[in-house]
Parts: structure tokens; sequence; C-alpha cells
């Protein structure tokens, strides 16, 4: 396999110099000191550490939430992208502004913003309180603070691909006798899928690495509400590094192979129809 | 089934698109929607497909074989839209394109797996694309794209076919082909259709019939031979091919245009210009109208000056400055071209065989 294709346009060894350069400055020497302090205690210790039942549990939240999140956001981030995207209202420029909020605000801050709505006498909270639904200081409350964190993610790769996508096509659909439903499940989703599907990838990877929004609103009860960053954290104040890497080279491990599986199916889904060009 | 229009009115805002517009196609024929961008024309389409609403309170009717179809869905309505830029169905591959219409039928209605495989075969090799299927649209030329489009339109039987500028994104030679084509494929199946287009020469060569279209306005409607030969007004005139316009007046029953003085006798001045002395007057001459002699033969002409020539084509077209420094295009046969032996700086006589004056308006 050639890796240089021949072309009139240069630039192709500078740029791929530096991208090698710049990603390995600050992606992989960071995090492969992660593995060489891991390694550092022996296997038995490890092993202890990243399979201790509290640690378990916090994966699974972390996991479980953090899809949940994005699989919420991948629903309304969908509906708040198509209304920005399609229509023209008054107030859209602030609507779209807030959008990025949750990127904006220091984490701690939207955590305590939350925190201060959902428990059990705060805004909302206090209403859903007698329907038997607790949100603060339950795994509820981690997915909601995540899905906060990662609606931008979902608008912001969705709009631009919403906003190119021809009218017509839809007319063409309506014409030939199809319904809404069918026009959205078989023209307008093929169209949007990989956009929608890095959404959901940017989202889940925020989700998973997420501490400061999580941390007030989930209380942090062992077993039952903390969340993996939270006990990597707790290690680190234990002066416990070895154990802090380990569990996190674990996250590290999980996180990209999903990563990896999300751009697959993404690429699969995009050079789906341009089989054998 | 045949589709009437009738006093239809569209406004955007405060852009009128249509102002109580009617027409009619009757059964079976194929109807050209002539007229320059932003006359409404594509509106109009689009409105009778249920794409587009009427202005809510208008009177407007839209009726398919005499049948009231305002309320219809655009998908009840058993249209078939083409649209300029295909709007094929990206992520599709010719096939499912073309099966789109079918596979969303209602369950009860809907044909079975190998009728919906028979019924697409059939149509890809009316358009002549069998072997196709599995293509997706990036990977087909626009001819193509527009032929895949036009089999998904028919693969739901419709009763109506509109085409909005079908070939209006095509290159020059394919769409020549494609328009004899379609007019081929018509004759073979009949569907009432309505295309629109902005080519007068498509519209000449393909339709039975010709609505001729101008700011939300219909100008007017007939035969090809009849719009062309017998324009109802100077739009019509003017947007049917290239023409040359004279500016001049009437004096004591005569047209004067300069040097050129028409009496009674010319076609569309009879009448015109008794009794309206000293009304300023329009000349239309089209470029095929017009002589070129070397001396003047006593006919009433112009004399001018060759200015530019252009002899590649099946007409030799010549340019020529006139004495009030107006240009005239006037376009002869090479045998013609070649007897005069004309070059640019040759002083020349034009008259015209055919012409049409319009005399100012009483009422200005």
């Amino acid at each position: 396999m050639r890796l240089k294709q021949p072309s009139v346009l240069p630039g192709f060894g500078v740029t791929m110099g530096f991208t090698v350069f710049y990603l390995s400055l600050i992606v992989l020497v960071p995090l492969s000191s992660l593995f060489l302090t891991t390694a550092t205690g022996s296997w038995g210790q490890v092993w202890a550490t990243i399979s201790e039942a509290r640690v378990v549990a916090s994966y699974r939240l972390t996991l479980l939430a953090s899809l949940a999140a994005a699989g919420i956001n991948m629903v309304f981030g969908f509906l708040v992208a198509w209304t920005l995207a399609r229509y023209s209202f008054p107030g859209k420029k602030v609507v779209d502004a807030m959008v990025d909020l949750p990127f904006a605000l220091p984490t701690a801050v939207s955590g305590i913003a939350l925190t201060a709505i959902y428990a059990p006498n705060g805004w909302i909270g206090r209403w859903i309180e007698p329907w038997g639904i607790r949100v603060a200081f339950t795994p509820l409350g981690v997915i909601v603070a995540l899905t906060f964190i990662g609606l931008p993610f979902v608008v912001r790769t969705l709009q631009p691909a919403l906003a190119d996508l021809d009218v017509e096509v839809e007319d063409a659909a309506a014409s030939l006798g199809a319904n809404r439903w069918q026009t959205f499940r078989r023209v307008i989703l093929p169209g949007v899928l990989p956009p929608l599907l890095t959404g959901f990838a940017l989202s889940l990877a925020r989700g998973l690495g997420e501490y400061g929004s999580v941390i007030f609103i989930a209380g942090n009860l062992p077993m039952r509400t903390e969340i993996t960053p939270l006990l990597i954290v707790v290690k680190l104040e234990q002066y416990d590094y070895a154990g802090a890497t380990a569990i996190a080279v674990v996250m590290l491990v999980a996180s990209f192979v999903m990563l990896l599986g999300i751009n697959l199916l993404q690429w699969w889904s995009s050079h789906r129809h341009k089989a054998g060009a | 089934m045949s589709i009437e229009v009738q006093h239809i009115t569209k406004t955007f805002g405060s852009f009128t698109a249509l102002s109580d517009v009617s027409l009619k196609v009757p059964d079976g024929e194929l109807v050209a929607l002539l007229g320059p961008s932003g006359s409404g024309k594509t509106t109009l389409l689009r409105i009778i497909a249920g794409l587009e609403t009427v202005d809510q309170g208008s009177q407007g009717k839209i009726l398919f074989h005499e049948r009231d179809v305002a309320e219809l869905h655009a998908g009840q309505r058993q249209v078939g839209f083409v649209f300029q830029h295909y709007a094929l169905f990206r992520h599709m591959t010719v096939f499912e394109n073309v099966a789109f219409g079918l596979r969303v039928r209602p369950r009860k209605v809907r044909p079975g797996r190998e009728a919906i495989r028979d019924r697409v075969a059939e149509l890809l090799k009316l358009v002549q694309l069998r072997g196709l299927e599995n293509r997706y649209p990036s990977q087909l030329s626009g001819g193509q794209r527009q032929r895949v489009a036009l089999a998904r339109a028919l693969a739901v039987q419709p009763k109506v076919l509109l085409l909005d500028e079908p070939f209006g994104a095509l290159d020059a030679k394919v769409r020549l082909e494609l328009r004899r084509w379609l007019r081929k494929l018509h004759d073979e199946i009949h569907v009432t259709s309505l295309f629109v287009t902005h080519d007068q020469e498509e519209a000449l060569e393909v339709a039975d019939r010709i609505v001729i279209m101008n700011k939300g306005r219909v100008e007017q409607e007939g035969t090809p031979e009849e719009v062309f030969h017998q324009p109802a007004n100077e739009f019509v005139l003017n947007f049917l091919g290239n023409v040359n316009l004279f500016h001049g007046r009437v004096e004591h029953g005569k047209a004067v245009f300069g040097s050129l003085v028409l009496e009674q006798g010319v076609e569309g001045l009879a009448g015109a210009v008794t009794n309206v002395h000293g009304k300023s007057a329009r000349m239309f001459v089209r470029p095929h109208d017009l002589e070129i002699h070397h001396v003047s033969n006593g006919k009433a002409a112009l004399h001018g000056r060759v200015v530019r020539v252009q002899s590649a084509g099946p007409q030799v077209k010549v340019e020529l400055r006139g004495e009030e420094g107006q240009s005239v295009n006037v376009e002869l046969s090479h045998e013609r071209f070649r007897e005069l032996g004309l070059s640019v700086g040759s002083e020349v006589f034009v008259s015209p065989k055919q012409a049409r004056v319009y005399v100012e308006d009483y009422s200005i």
C-alpha cells in the first residue's frame, strides 16, 4: 500500500508529520505515562484494585448512565437541532446560544444548579417527590447531569447536516405517497445517520469522563451512585497513585474501544451508499 | 385524466407568485408551462401536485378529471412529480429509489416482493436503465439520474405526471436527446403531463400545447404553431425566439422607422396605423424574416453596415449597424450568404418579409 498519493497540492509530508508529533505530545505521552505508573504495581495488586466490587459497580453506573444520557440526547438533541435548522422564529438566536451553555459553564456550577433544582425540596424535586420519583442522589440524577452536559454535542454536530438536507427529497417522498413517519424513517434519518452517530459518540465520551457536574447530584453513595472518575479522585486523595491509574487505564481502554466501535459504525453508514464508486 | 386549474392566486408575503391563473390540460396531452424565471410556473406546478397550498380565502380550484382535489394530500393525488435537481434518495440504490413509492404503501394495498421486483424491472426497461439496479445515484450521470427520477414517479402509476424543469440541470446535448425521448415515451404511455420550462425551443419541440406565463399570469395558451405564428402580445413575441425591435412613429397612415416606411399590407400592420397620426410605434421582426440586398430594390428598406458575421451553424448570423446606430440581427441561409458575398464592412439594405407593428395605446 502506498501511503502517499501523488498530488499537485503539496503538504502531505509536513501535515502528517505535524499531526503525529502533536498527537504524541498532547495525547499519547500523557496517556502512556498512565500505563507506566500502573505498571509499577504488581499484577495481583492491580487486578485487586480494578475488580473490587465498589469499583465494578462504578463502572456499571458510569457506562450505563452515559449510554442512557447519550441515547436521550440523540432523540431530543435531534428535535432541537431540527427546530433550529428548519424554522425561524423570534428569539432563535437566543435559543441557539442557550444550547452552548452546558459547554461553557464550569461543570461544578451546573452540578450545583441541577442539585438545587432536583433535591427533594428543590423546584422540580418538590413536585415529583410525591410521585415516588427521586432524581437527586440516585442513578437517575447521574443520567440527568450527563444529559445536560452532552446535549450540545448532538445538536452542534447535527445542525449543519440537517440544514444541508434537500427539502425537495421530502417533497418527492410525500408525492410518492409516504407519510411523515415513513419519510422520516426511510429518507431523512438515513441521510443524517453519520452525524447523529458522531453526536452520540461525543455525548457518550463526555459522559464517561464527566466529574464535576455529577458528584453533587449523585450524592456518591458507595455501590449505588459513585461514578468511576470519582473513585479515581478518591484514590488520588489517599495518595494511592497506582490504584488511581489502574482504574484510569480500565476507563481509557473501555472508552477507546467504544469510540472506535462507533467510528467504524459511522464509517460503514456513510460509505455504504458509495460502495464500488 | 384531465387537469383543470381555476382562479388560483398565491402570494409569498408581499410577492404575488400567481394571480388568478386558470388553465386546462386535456386528457393524455403533453403541455408545457413556459415562462421566464419568477413567472410562477413552478409554483403552479407545486400547487397542482399538492406540495404548496393556495392562498386561504381564495376561490381557486384544482380539478382532476372534474373532481376537486384541493383537500387531498400530495400523496393521495396520484401525481408523479419529477424535480429539476432529481431529488433522488442518495442512500438508496436505483432499485430502491424506484420501488420506494410501492414499498411505502399501506400493507393492504402493497404489492408483494415479486410484484415490486417485476414492476421495477419493467420501469427500468422503459427508461433504458436495465442493469443499473444496484448503482447509487452518485454513480450515475445527470441524464441517467433524471430517468431514474422519472421511473420512480411512474412506479406509482400516476394519473398525472408533473415535471419541473426536468432537463434544466443537464448539458445541451443530453437535454436534446432526453426531451425527444420524453416525447416518444409520452406517445407510448399517454399519461397526462404538464412540464415546466424556461426554454422556448424545448416547449415548441416537445409539447402538444403551450401555456406561456409571465409575472404570475397566463399570457397565451395554444398549440406551438399558434403561439409562435400568432403571438397574442409583445411579451409572447419577444419570449418565443430572437426578435429585432425598431422604434418609430405613425405618420399619415404609414409606420415610419427611419428610412424604412411601411404602408398597409405588412402582416400585423393592417388596421393598426390608420387614424393614429403621431403615435409612437414599435416593430418586431424575427432575424429570419429580414432580407439583405446590395442595392435598394424599391422595397421599403433600412440602410446598414455589416459589423459581424457568424457562419458556424445551420444558418449564417449577420449583425448590422443601422443608420441610427441600432443593432439589427439577420439570419440567412448559407447559399444566400455566398450569393451576396457579405463581409464585415459591407454596406447593405435590409427589408422585412414579415413584421409585427404595435402602436402605442390610445389610452396613454
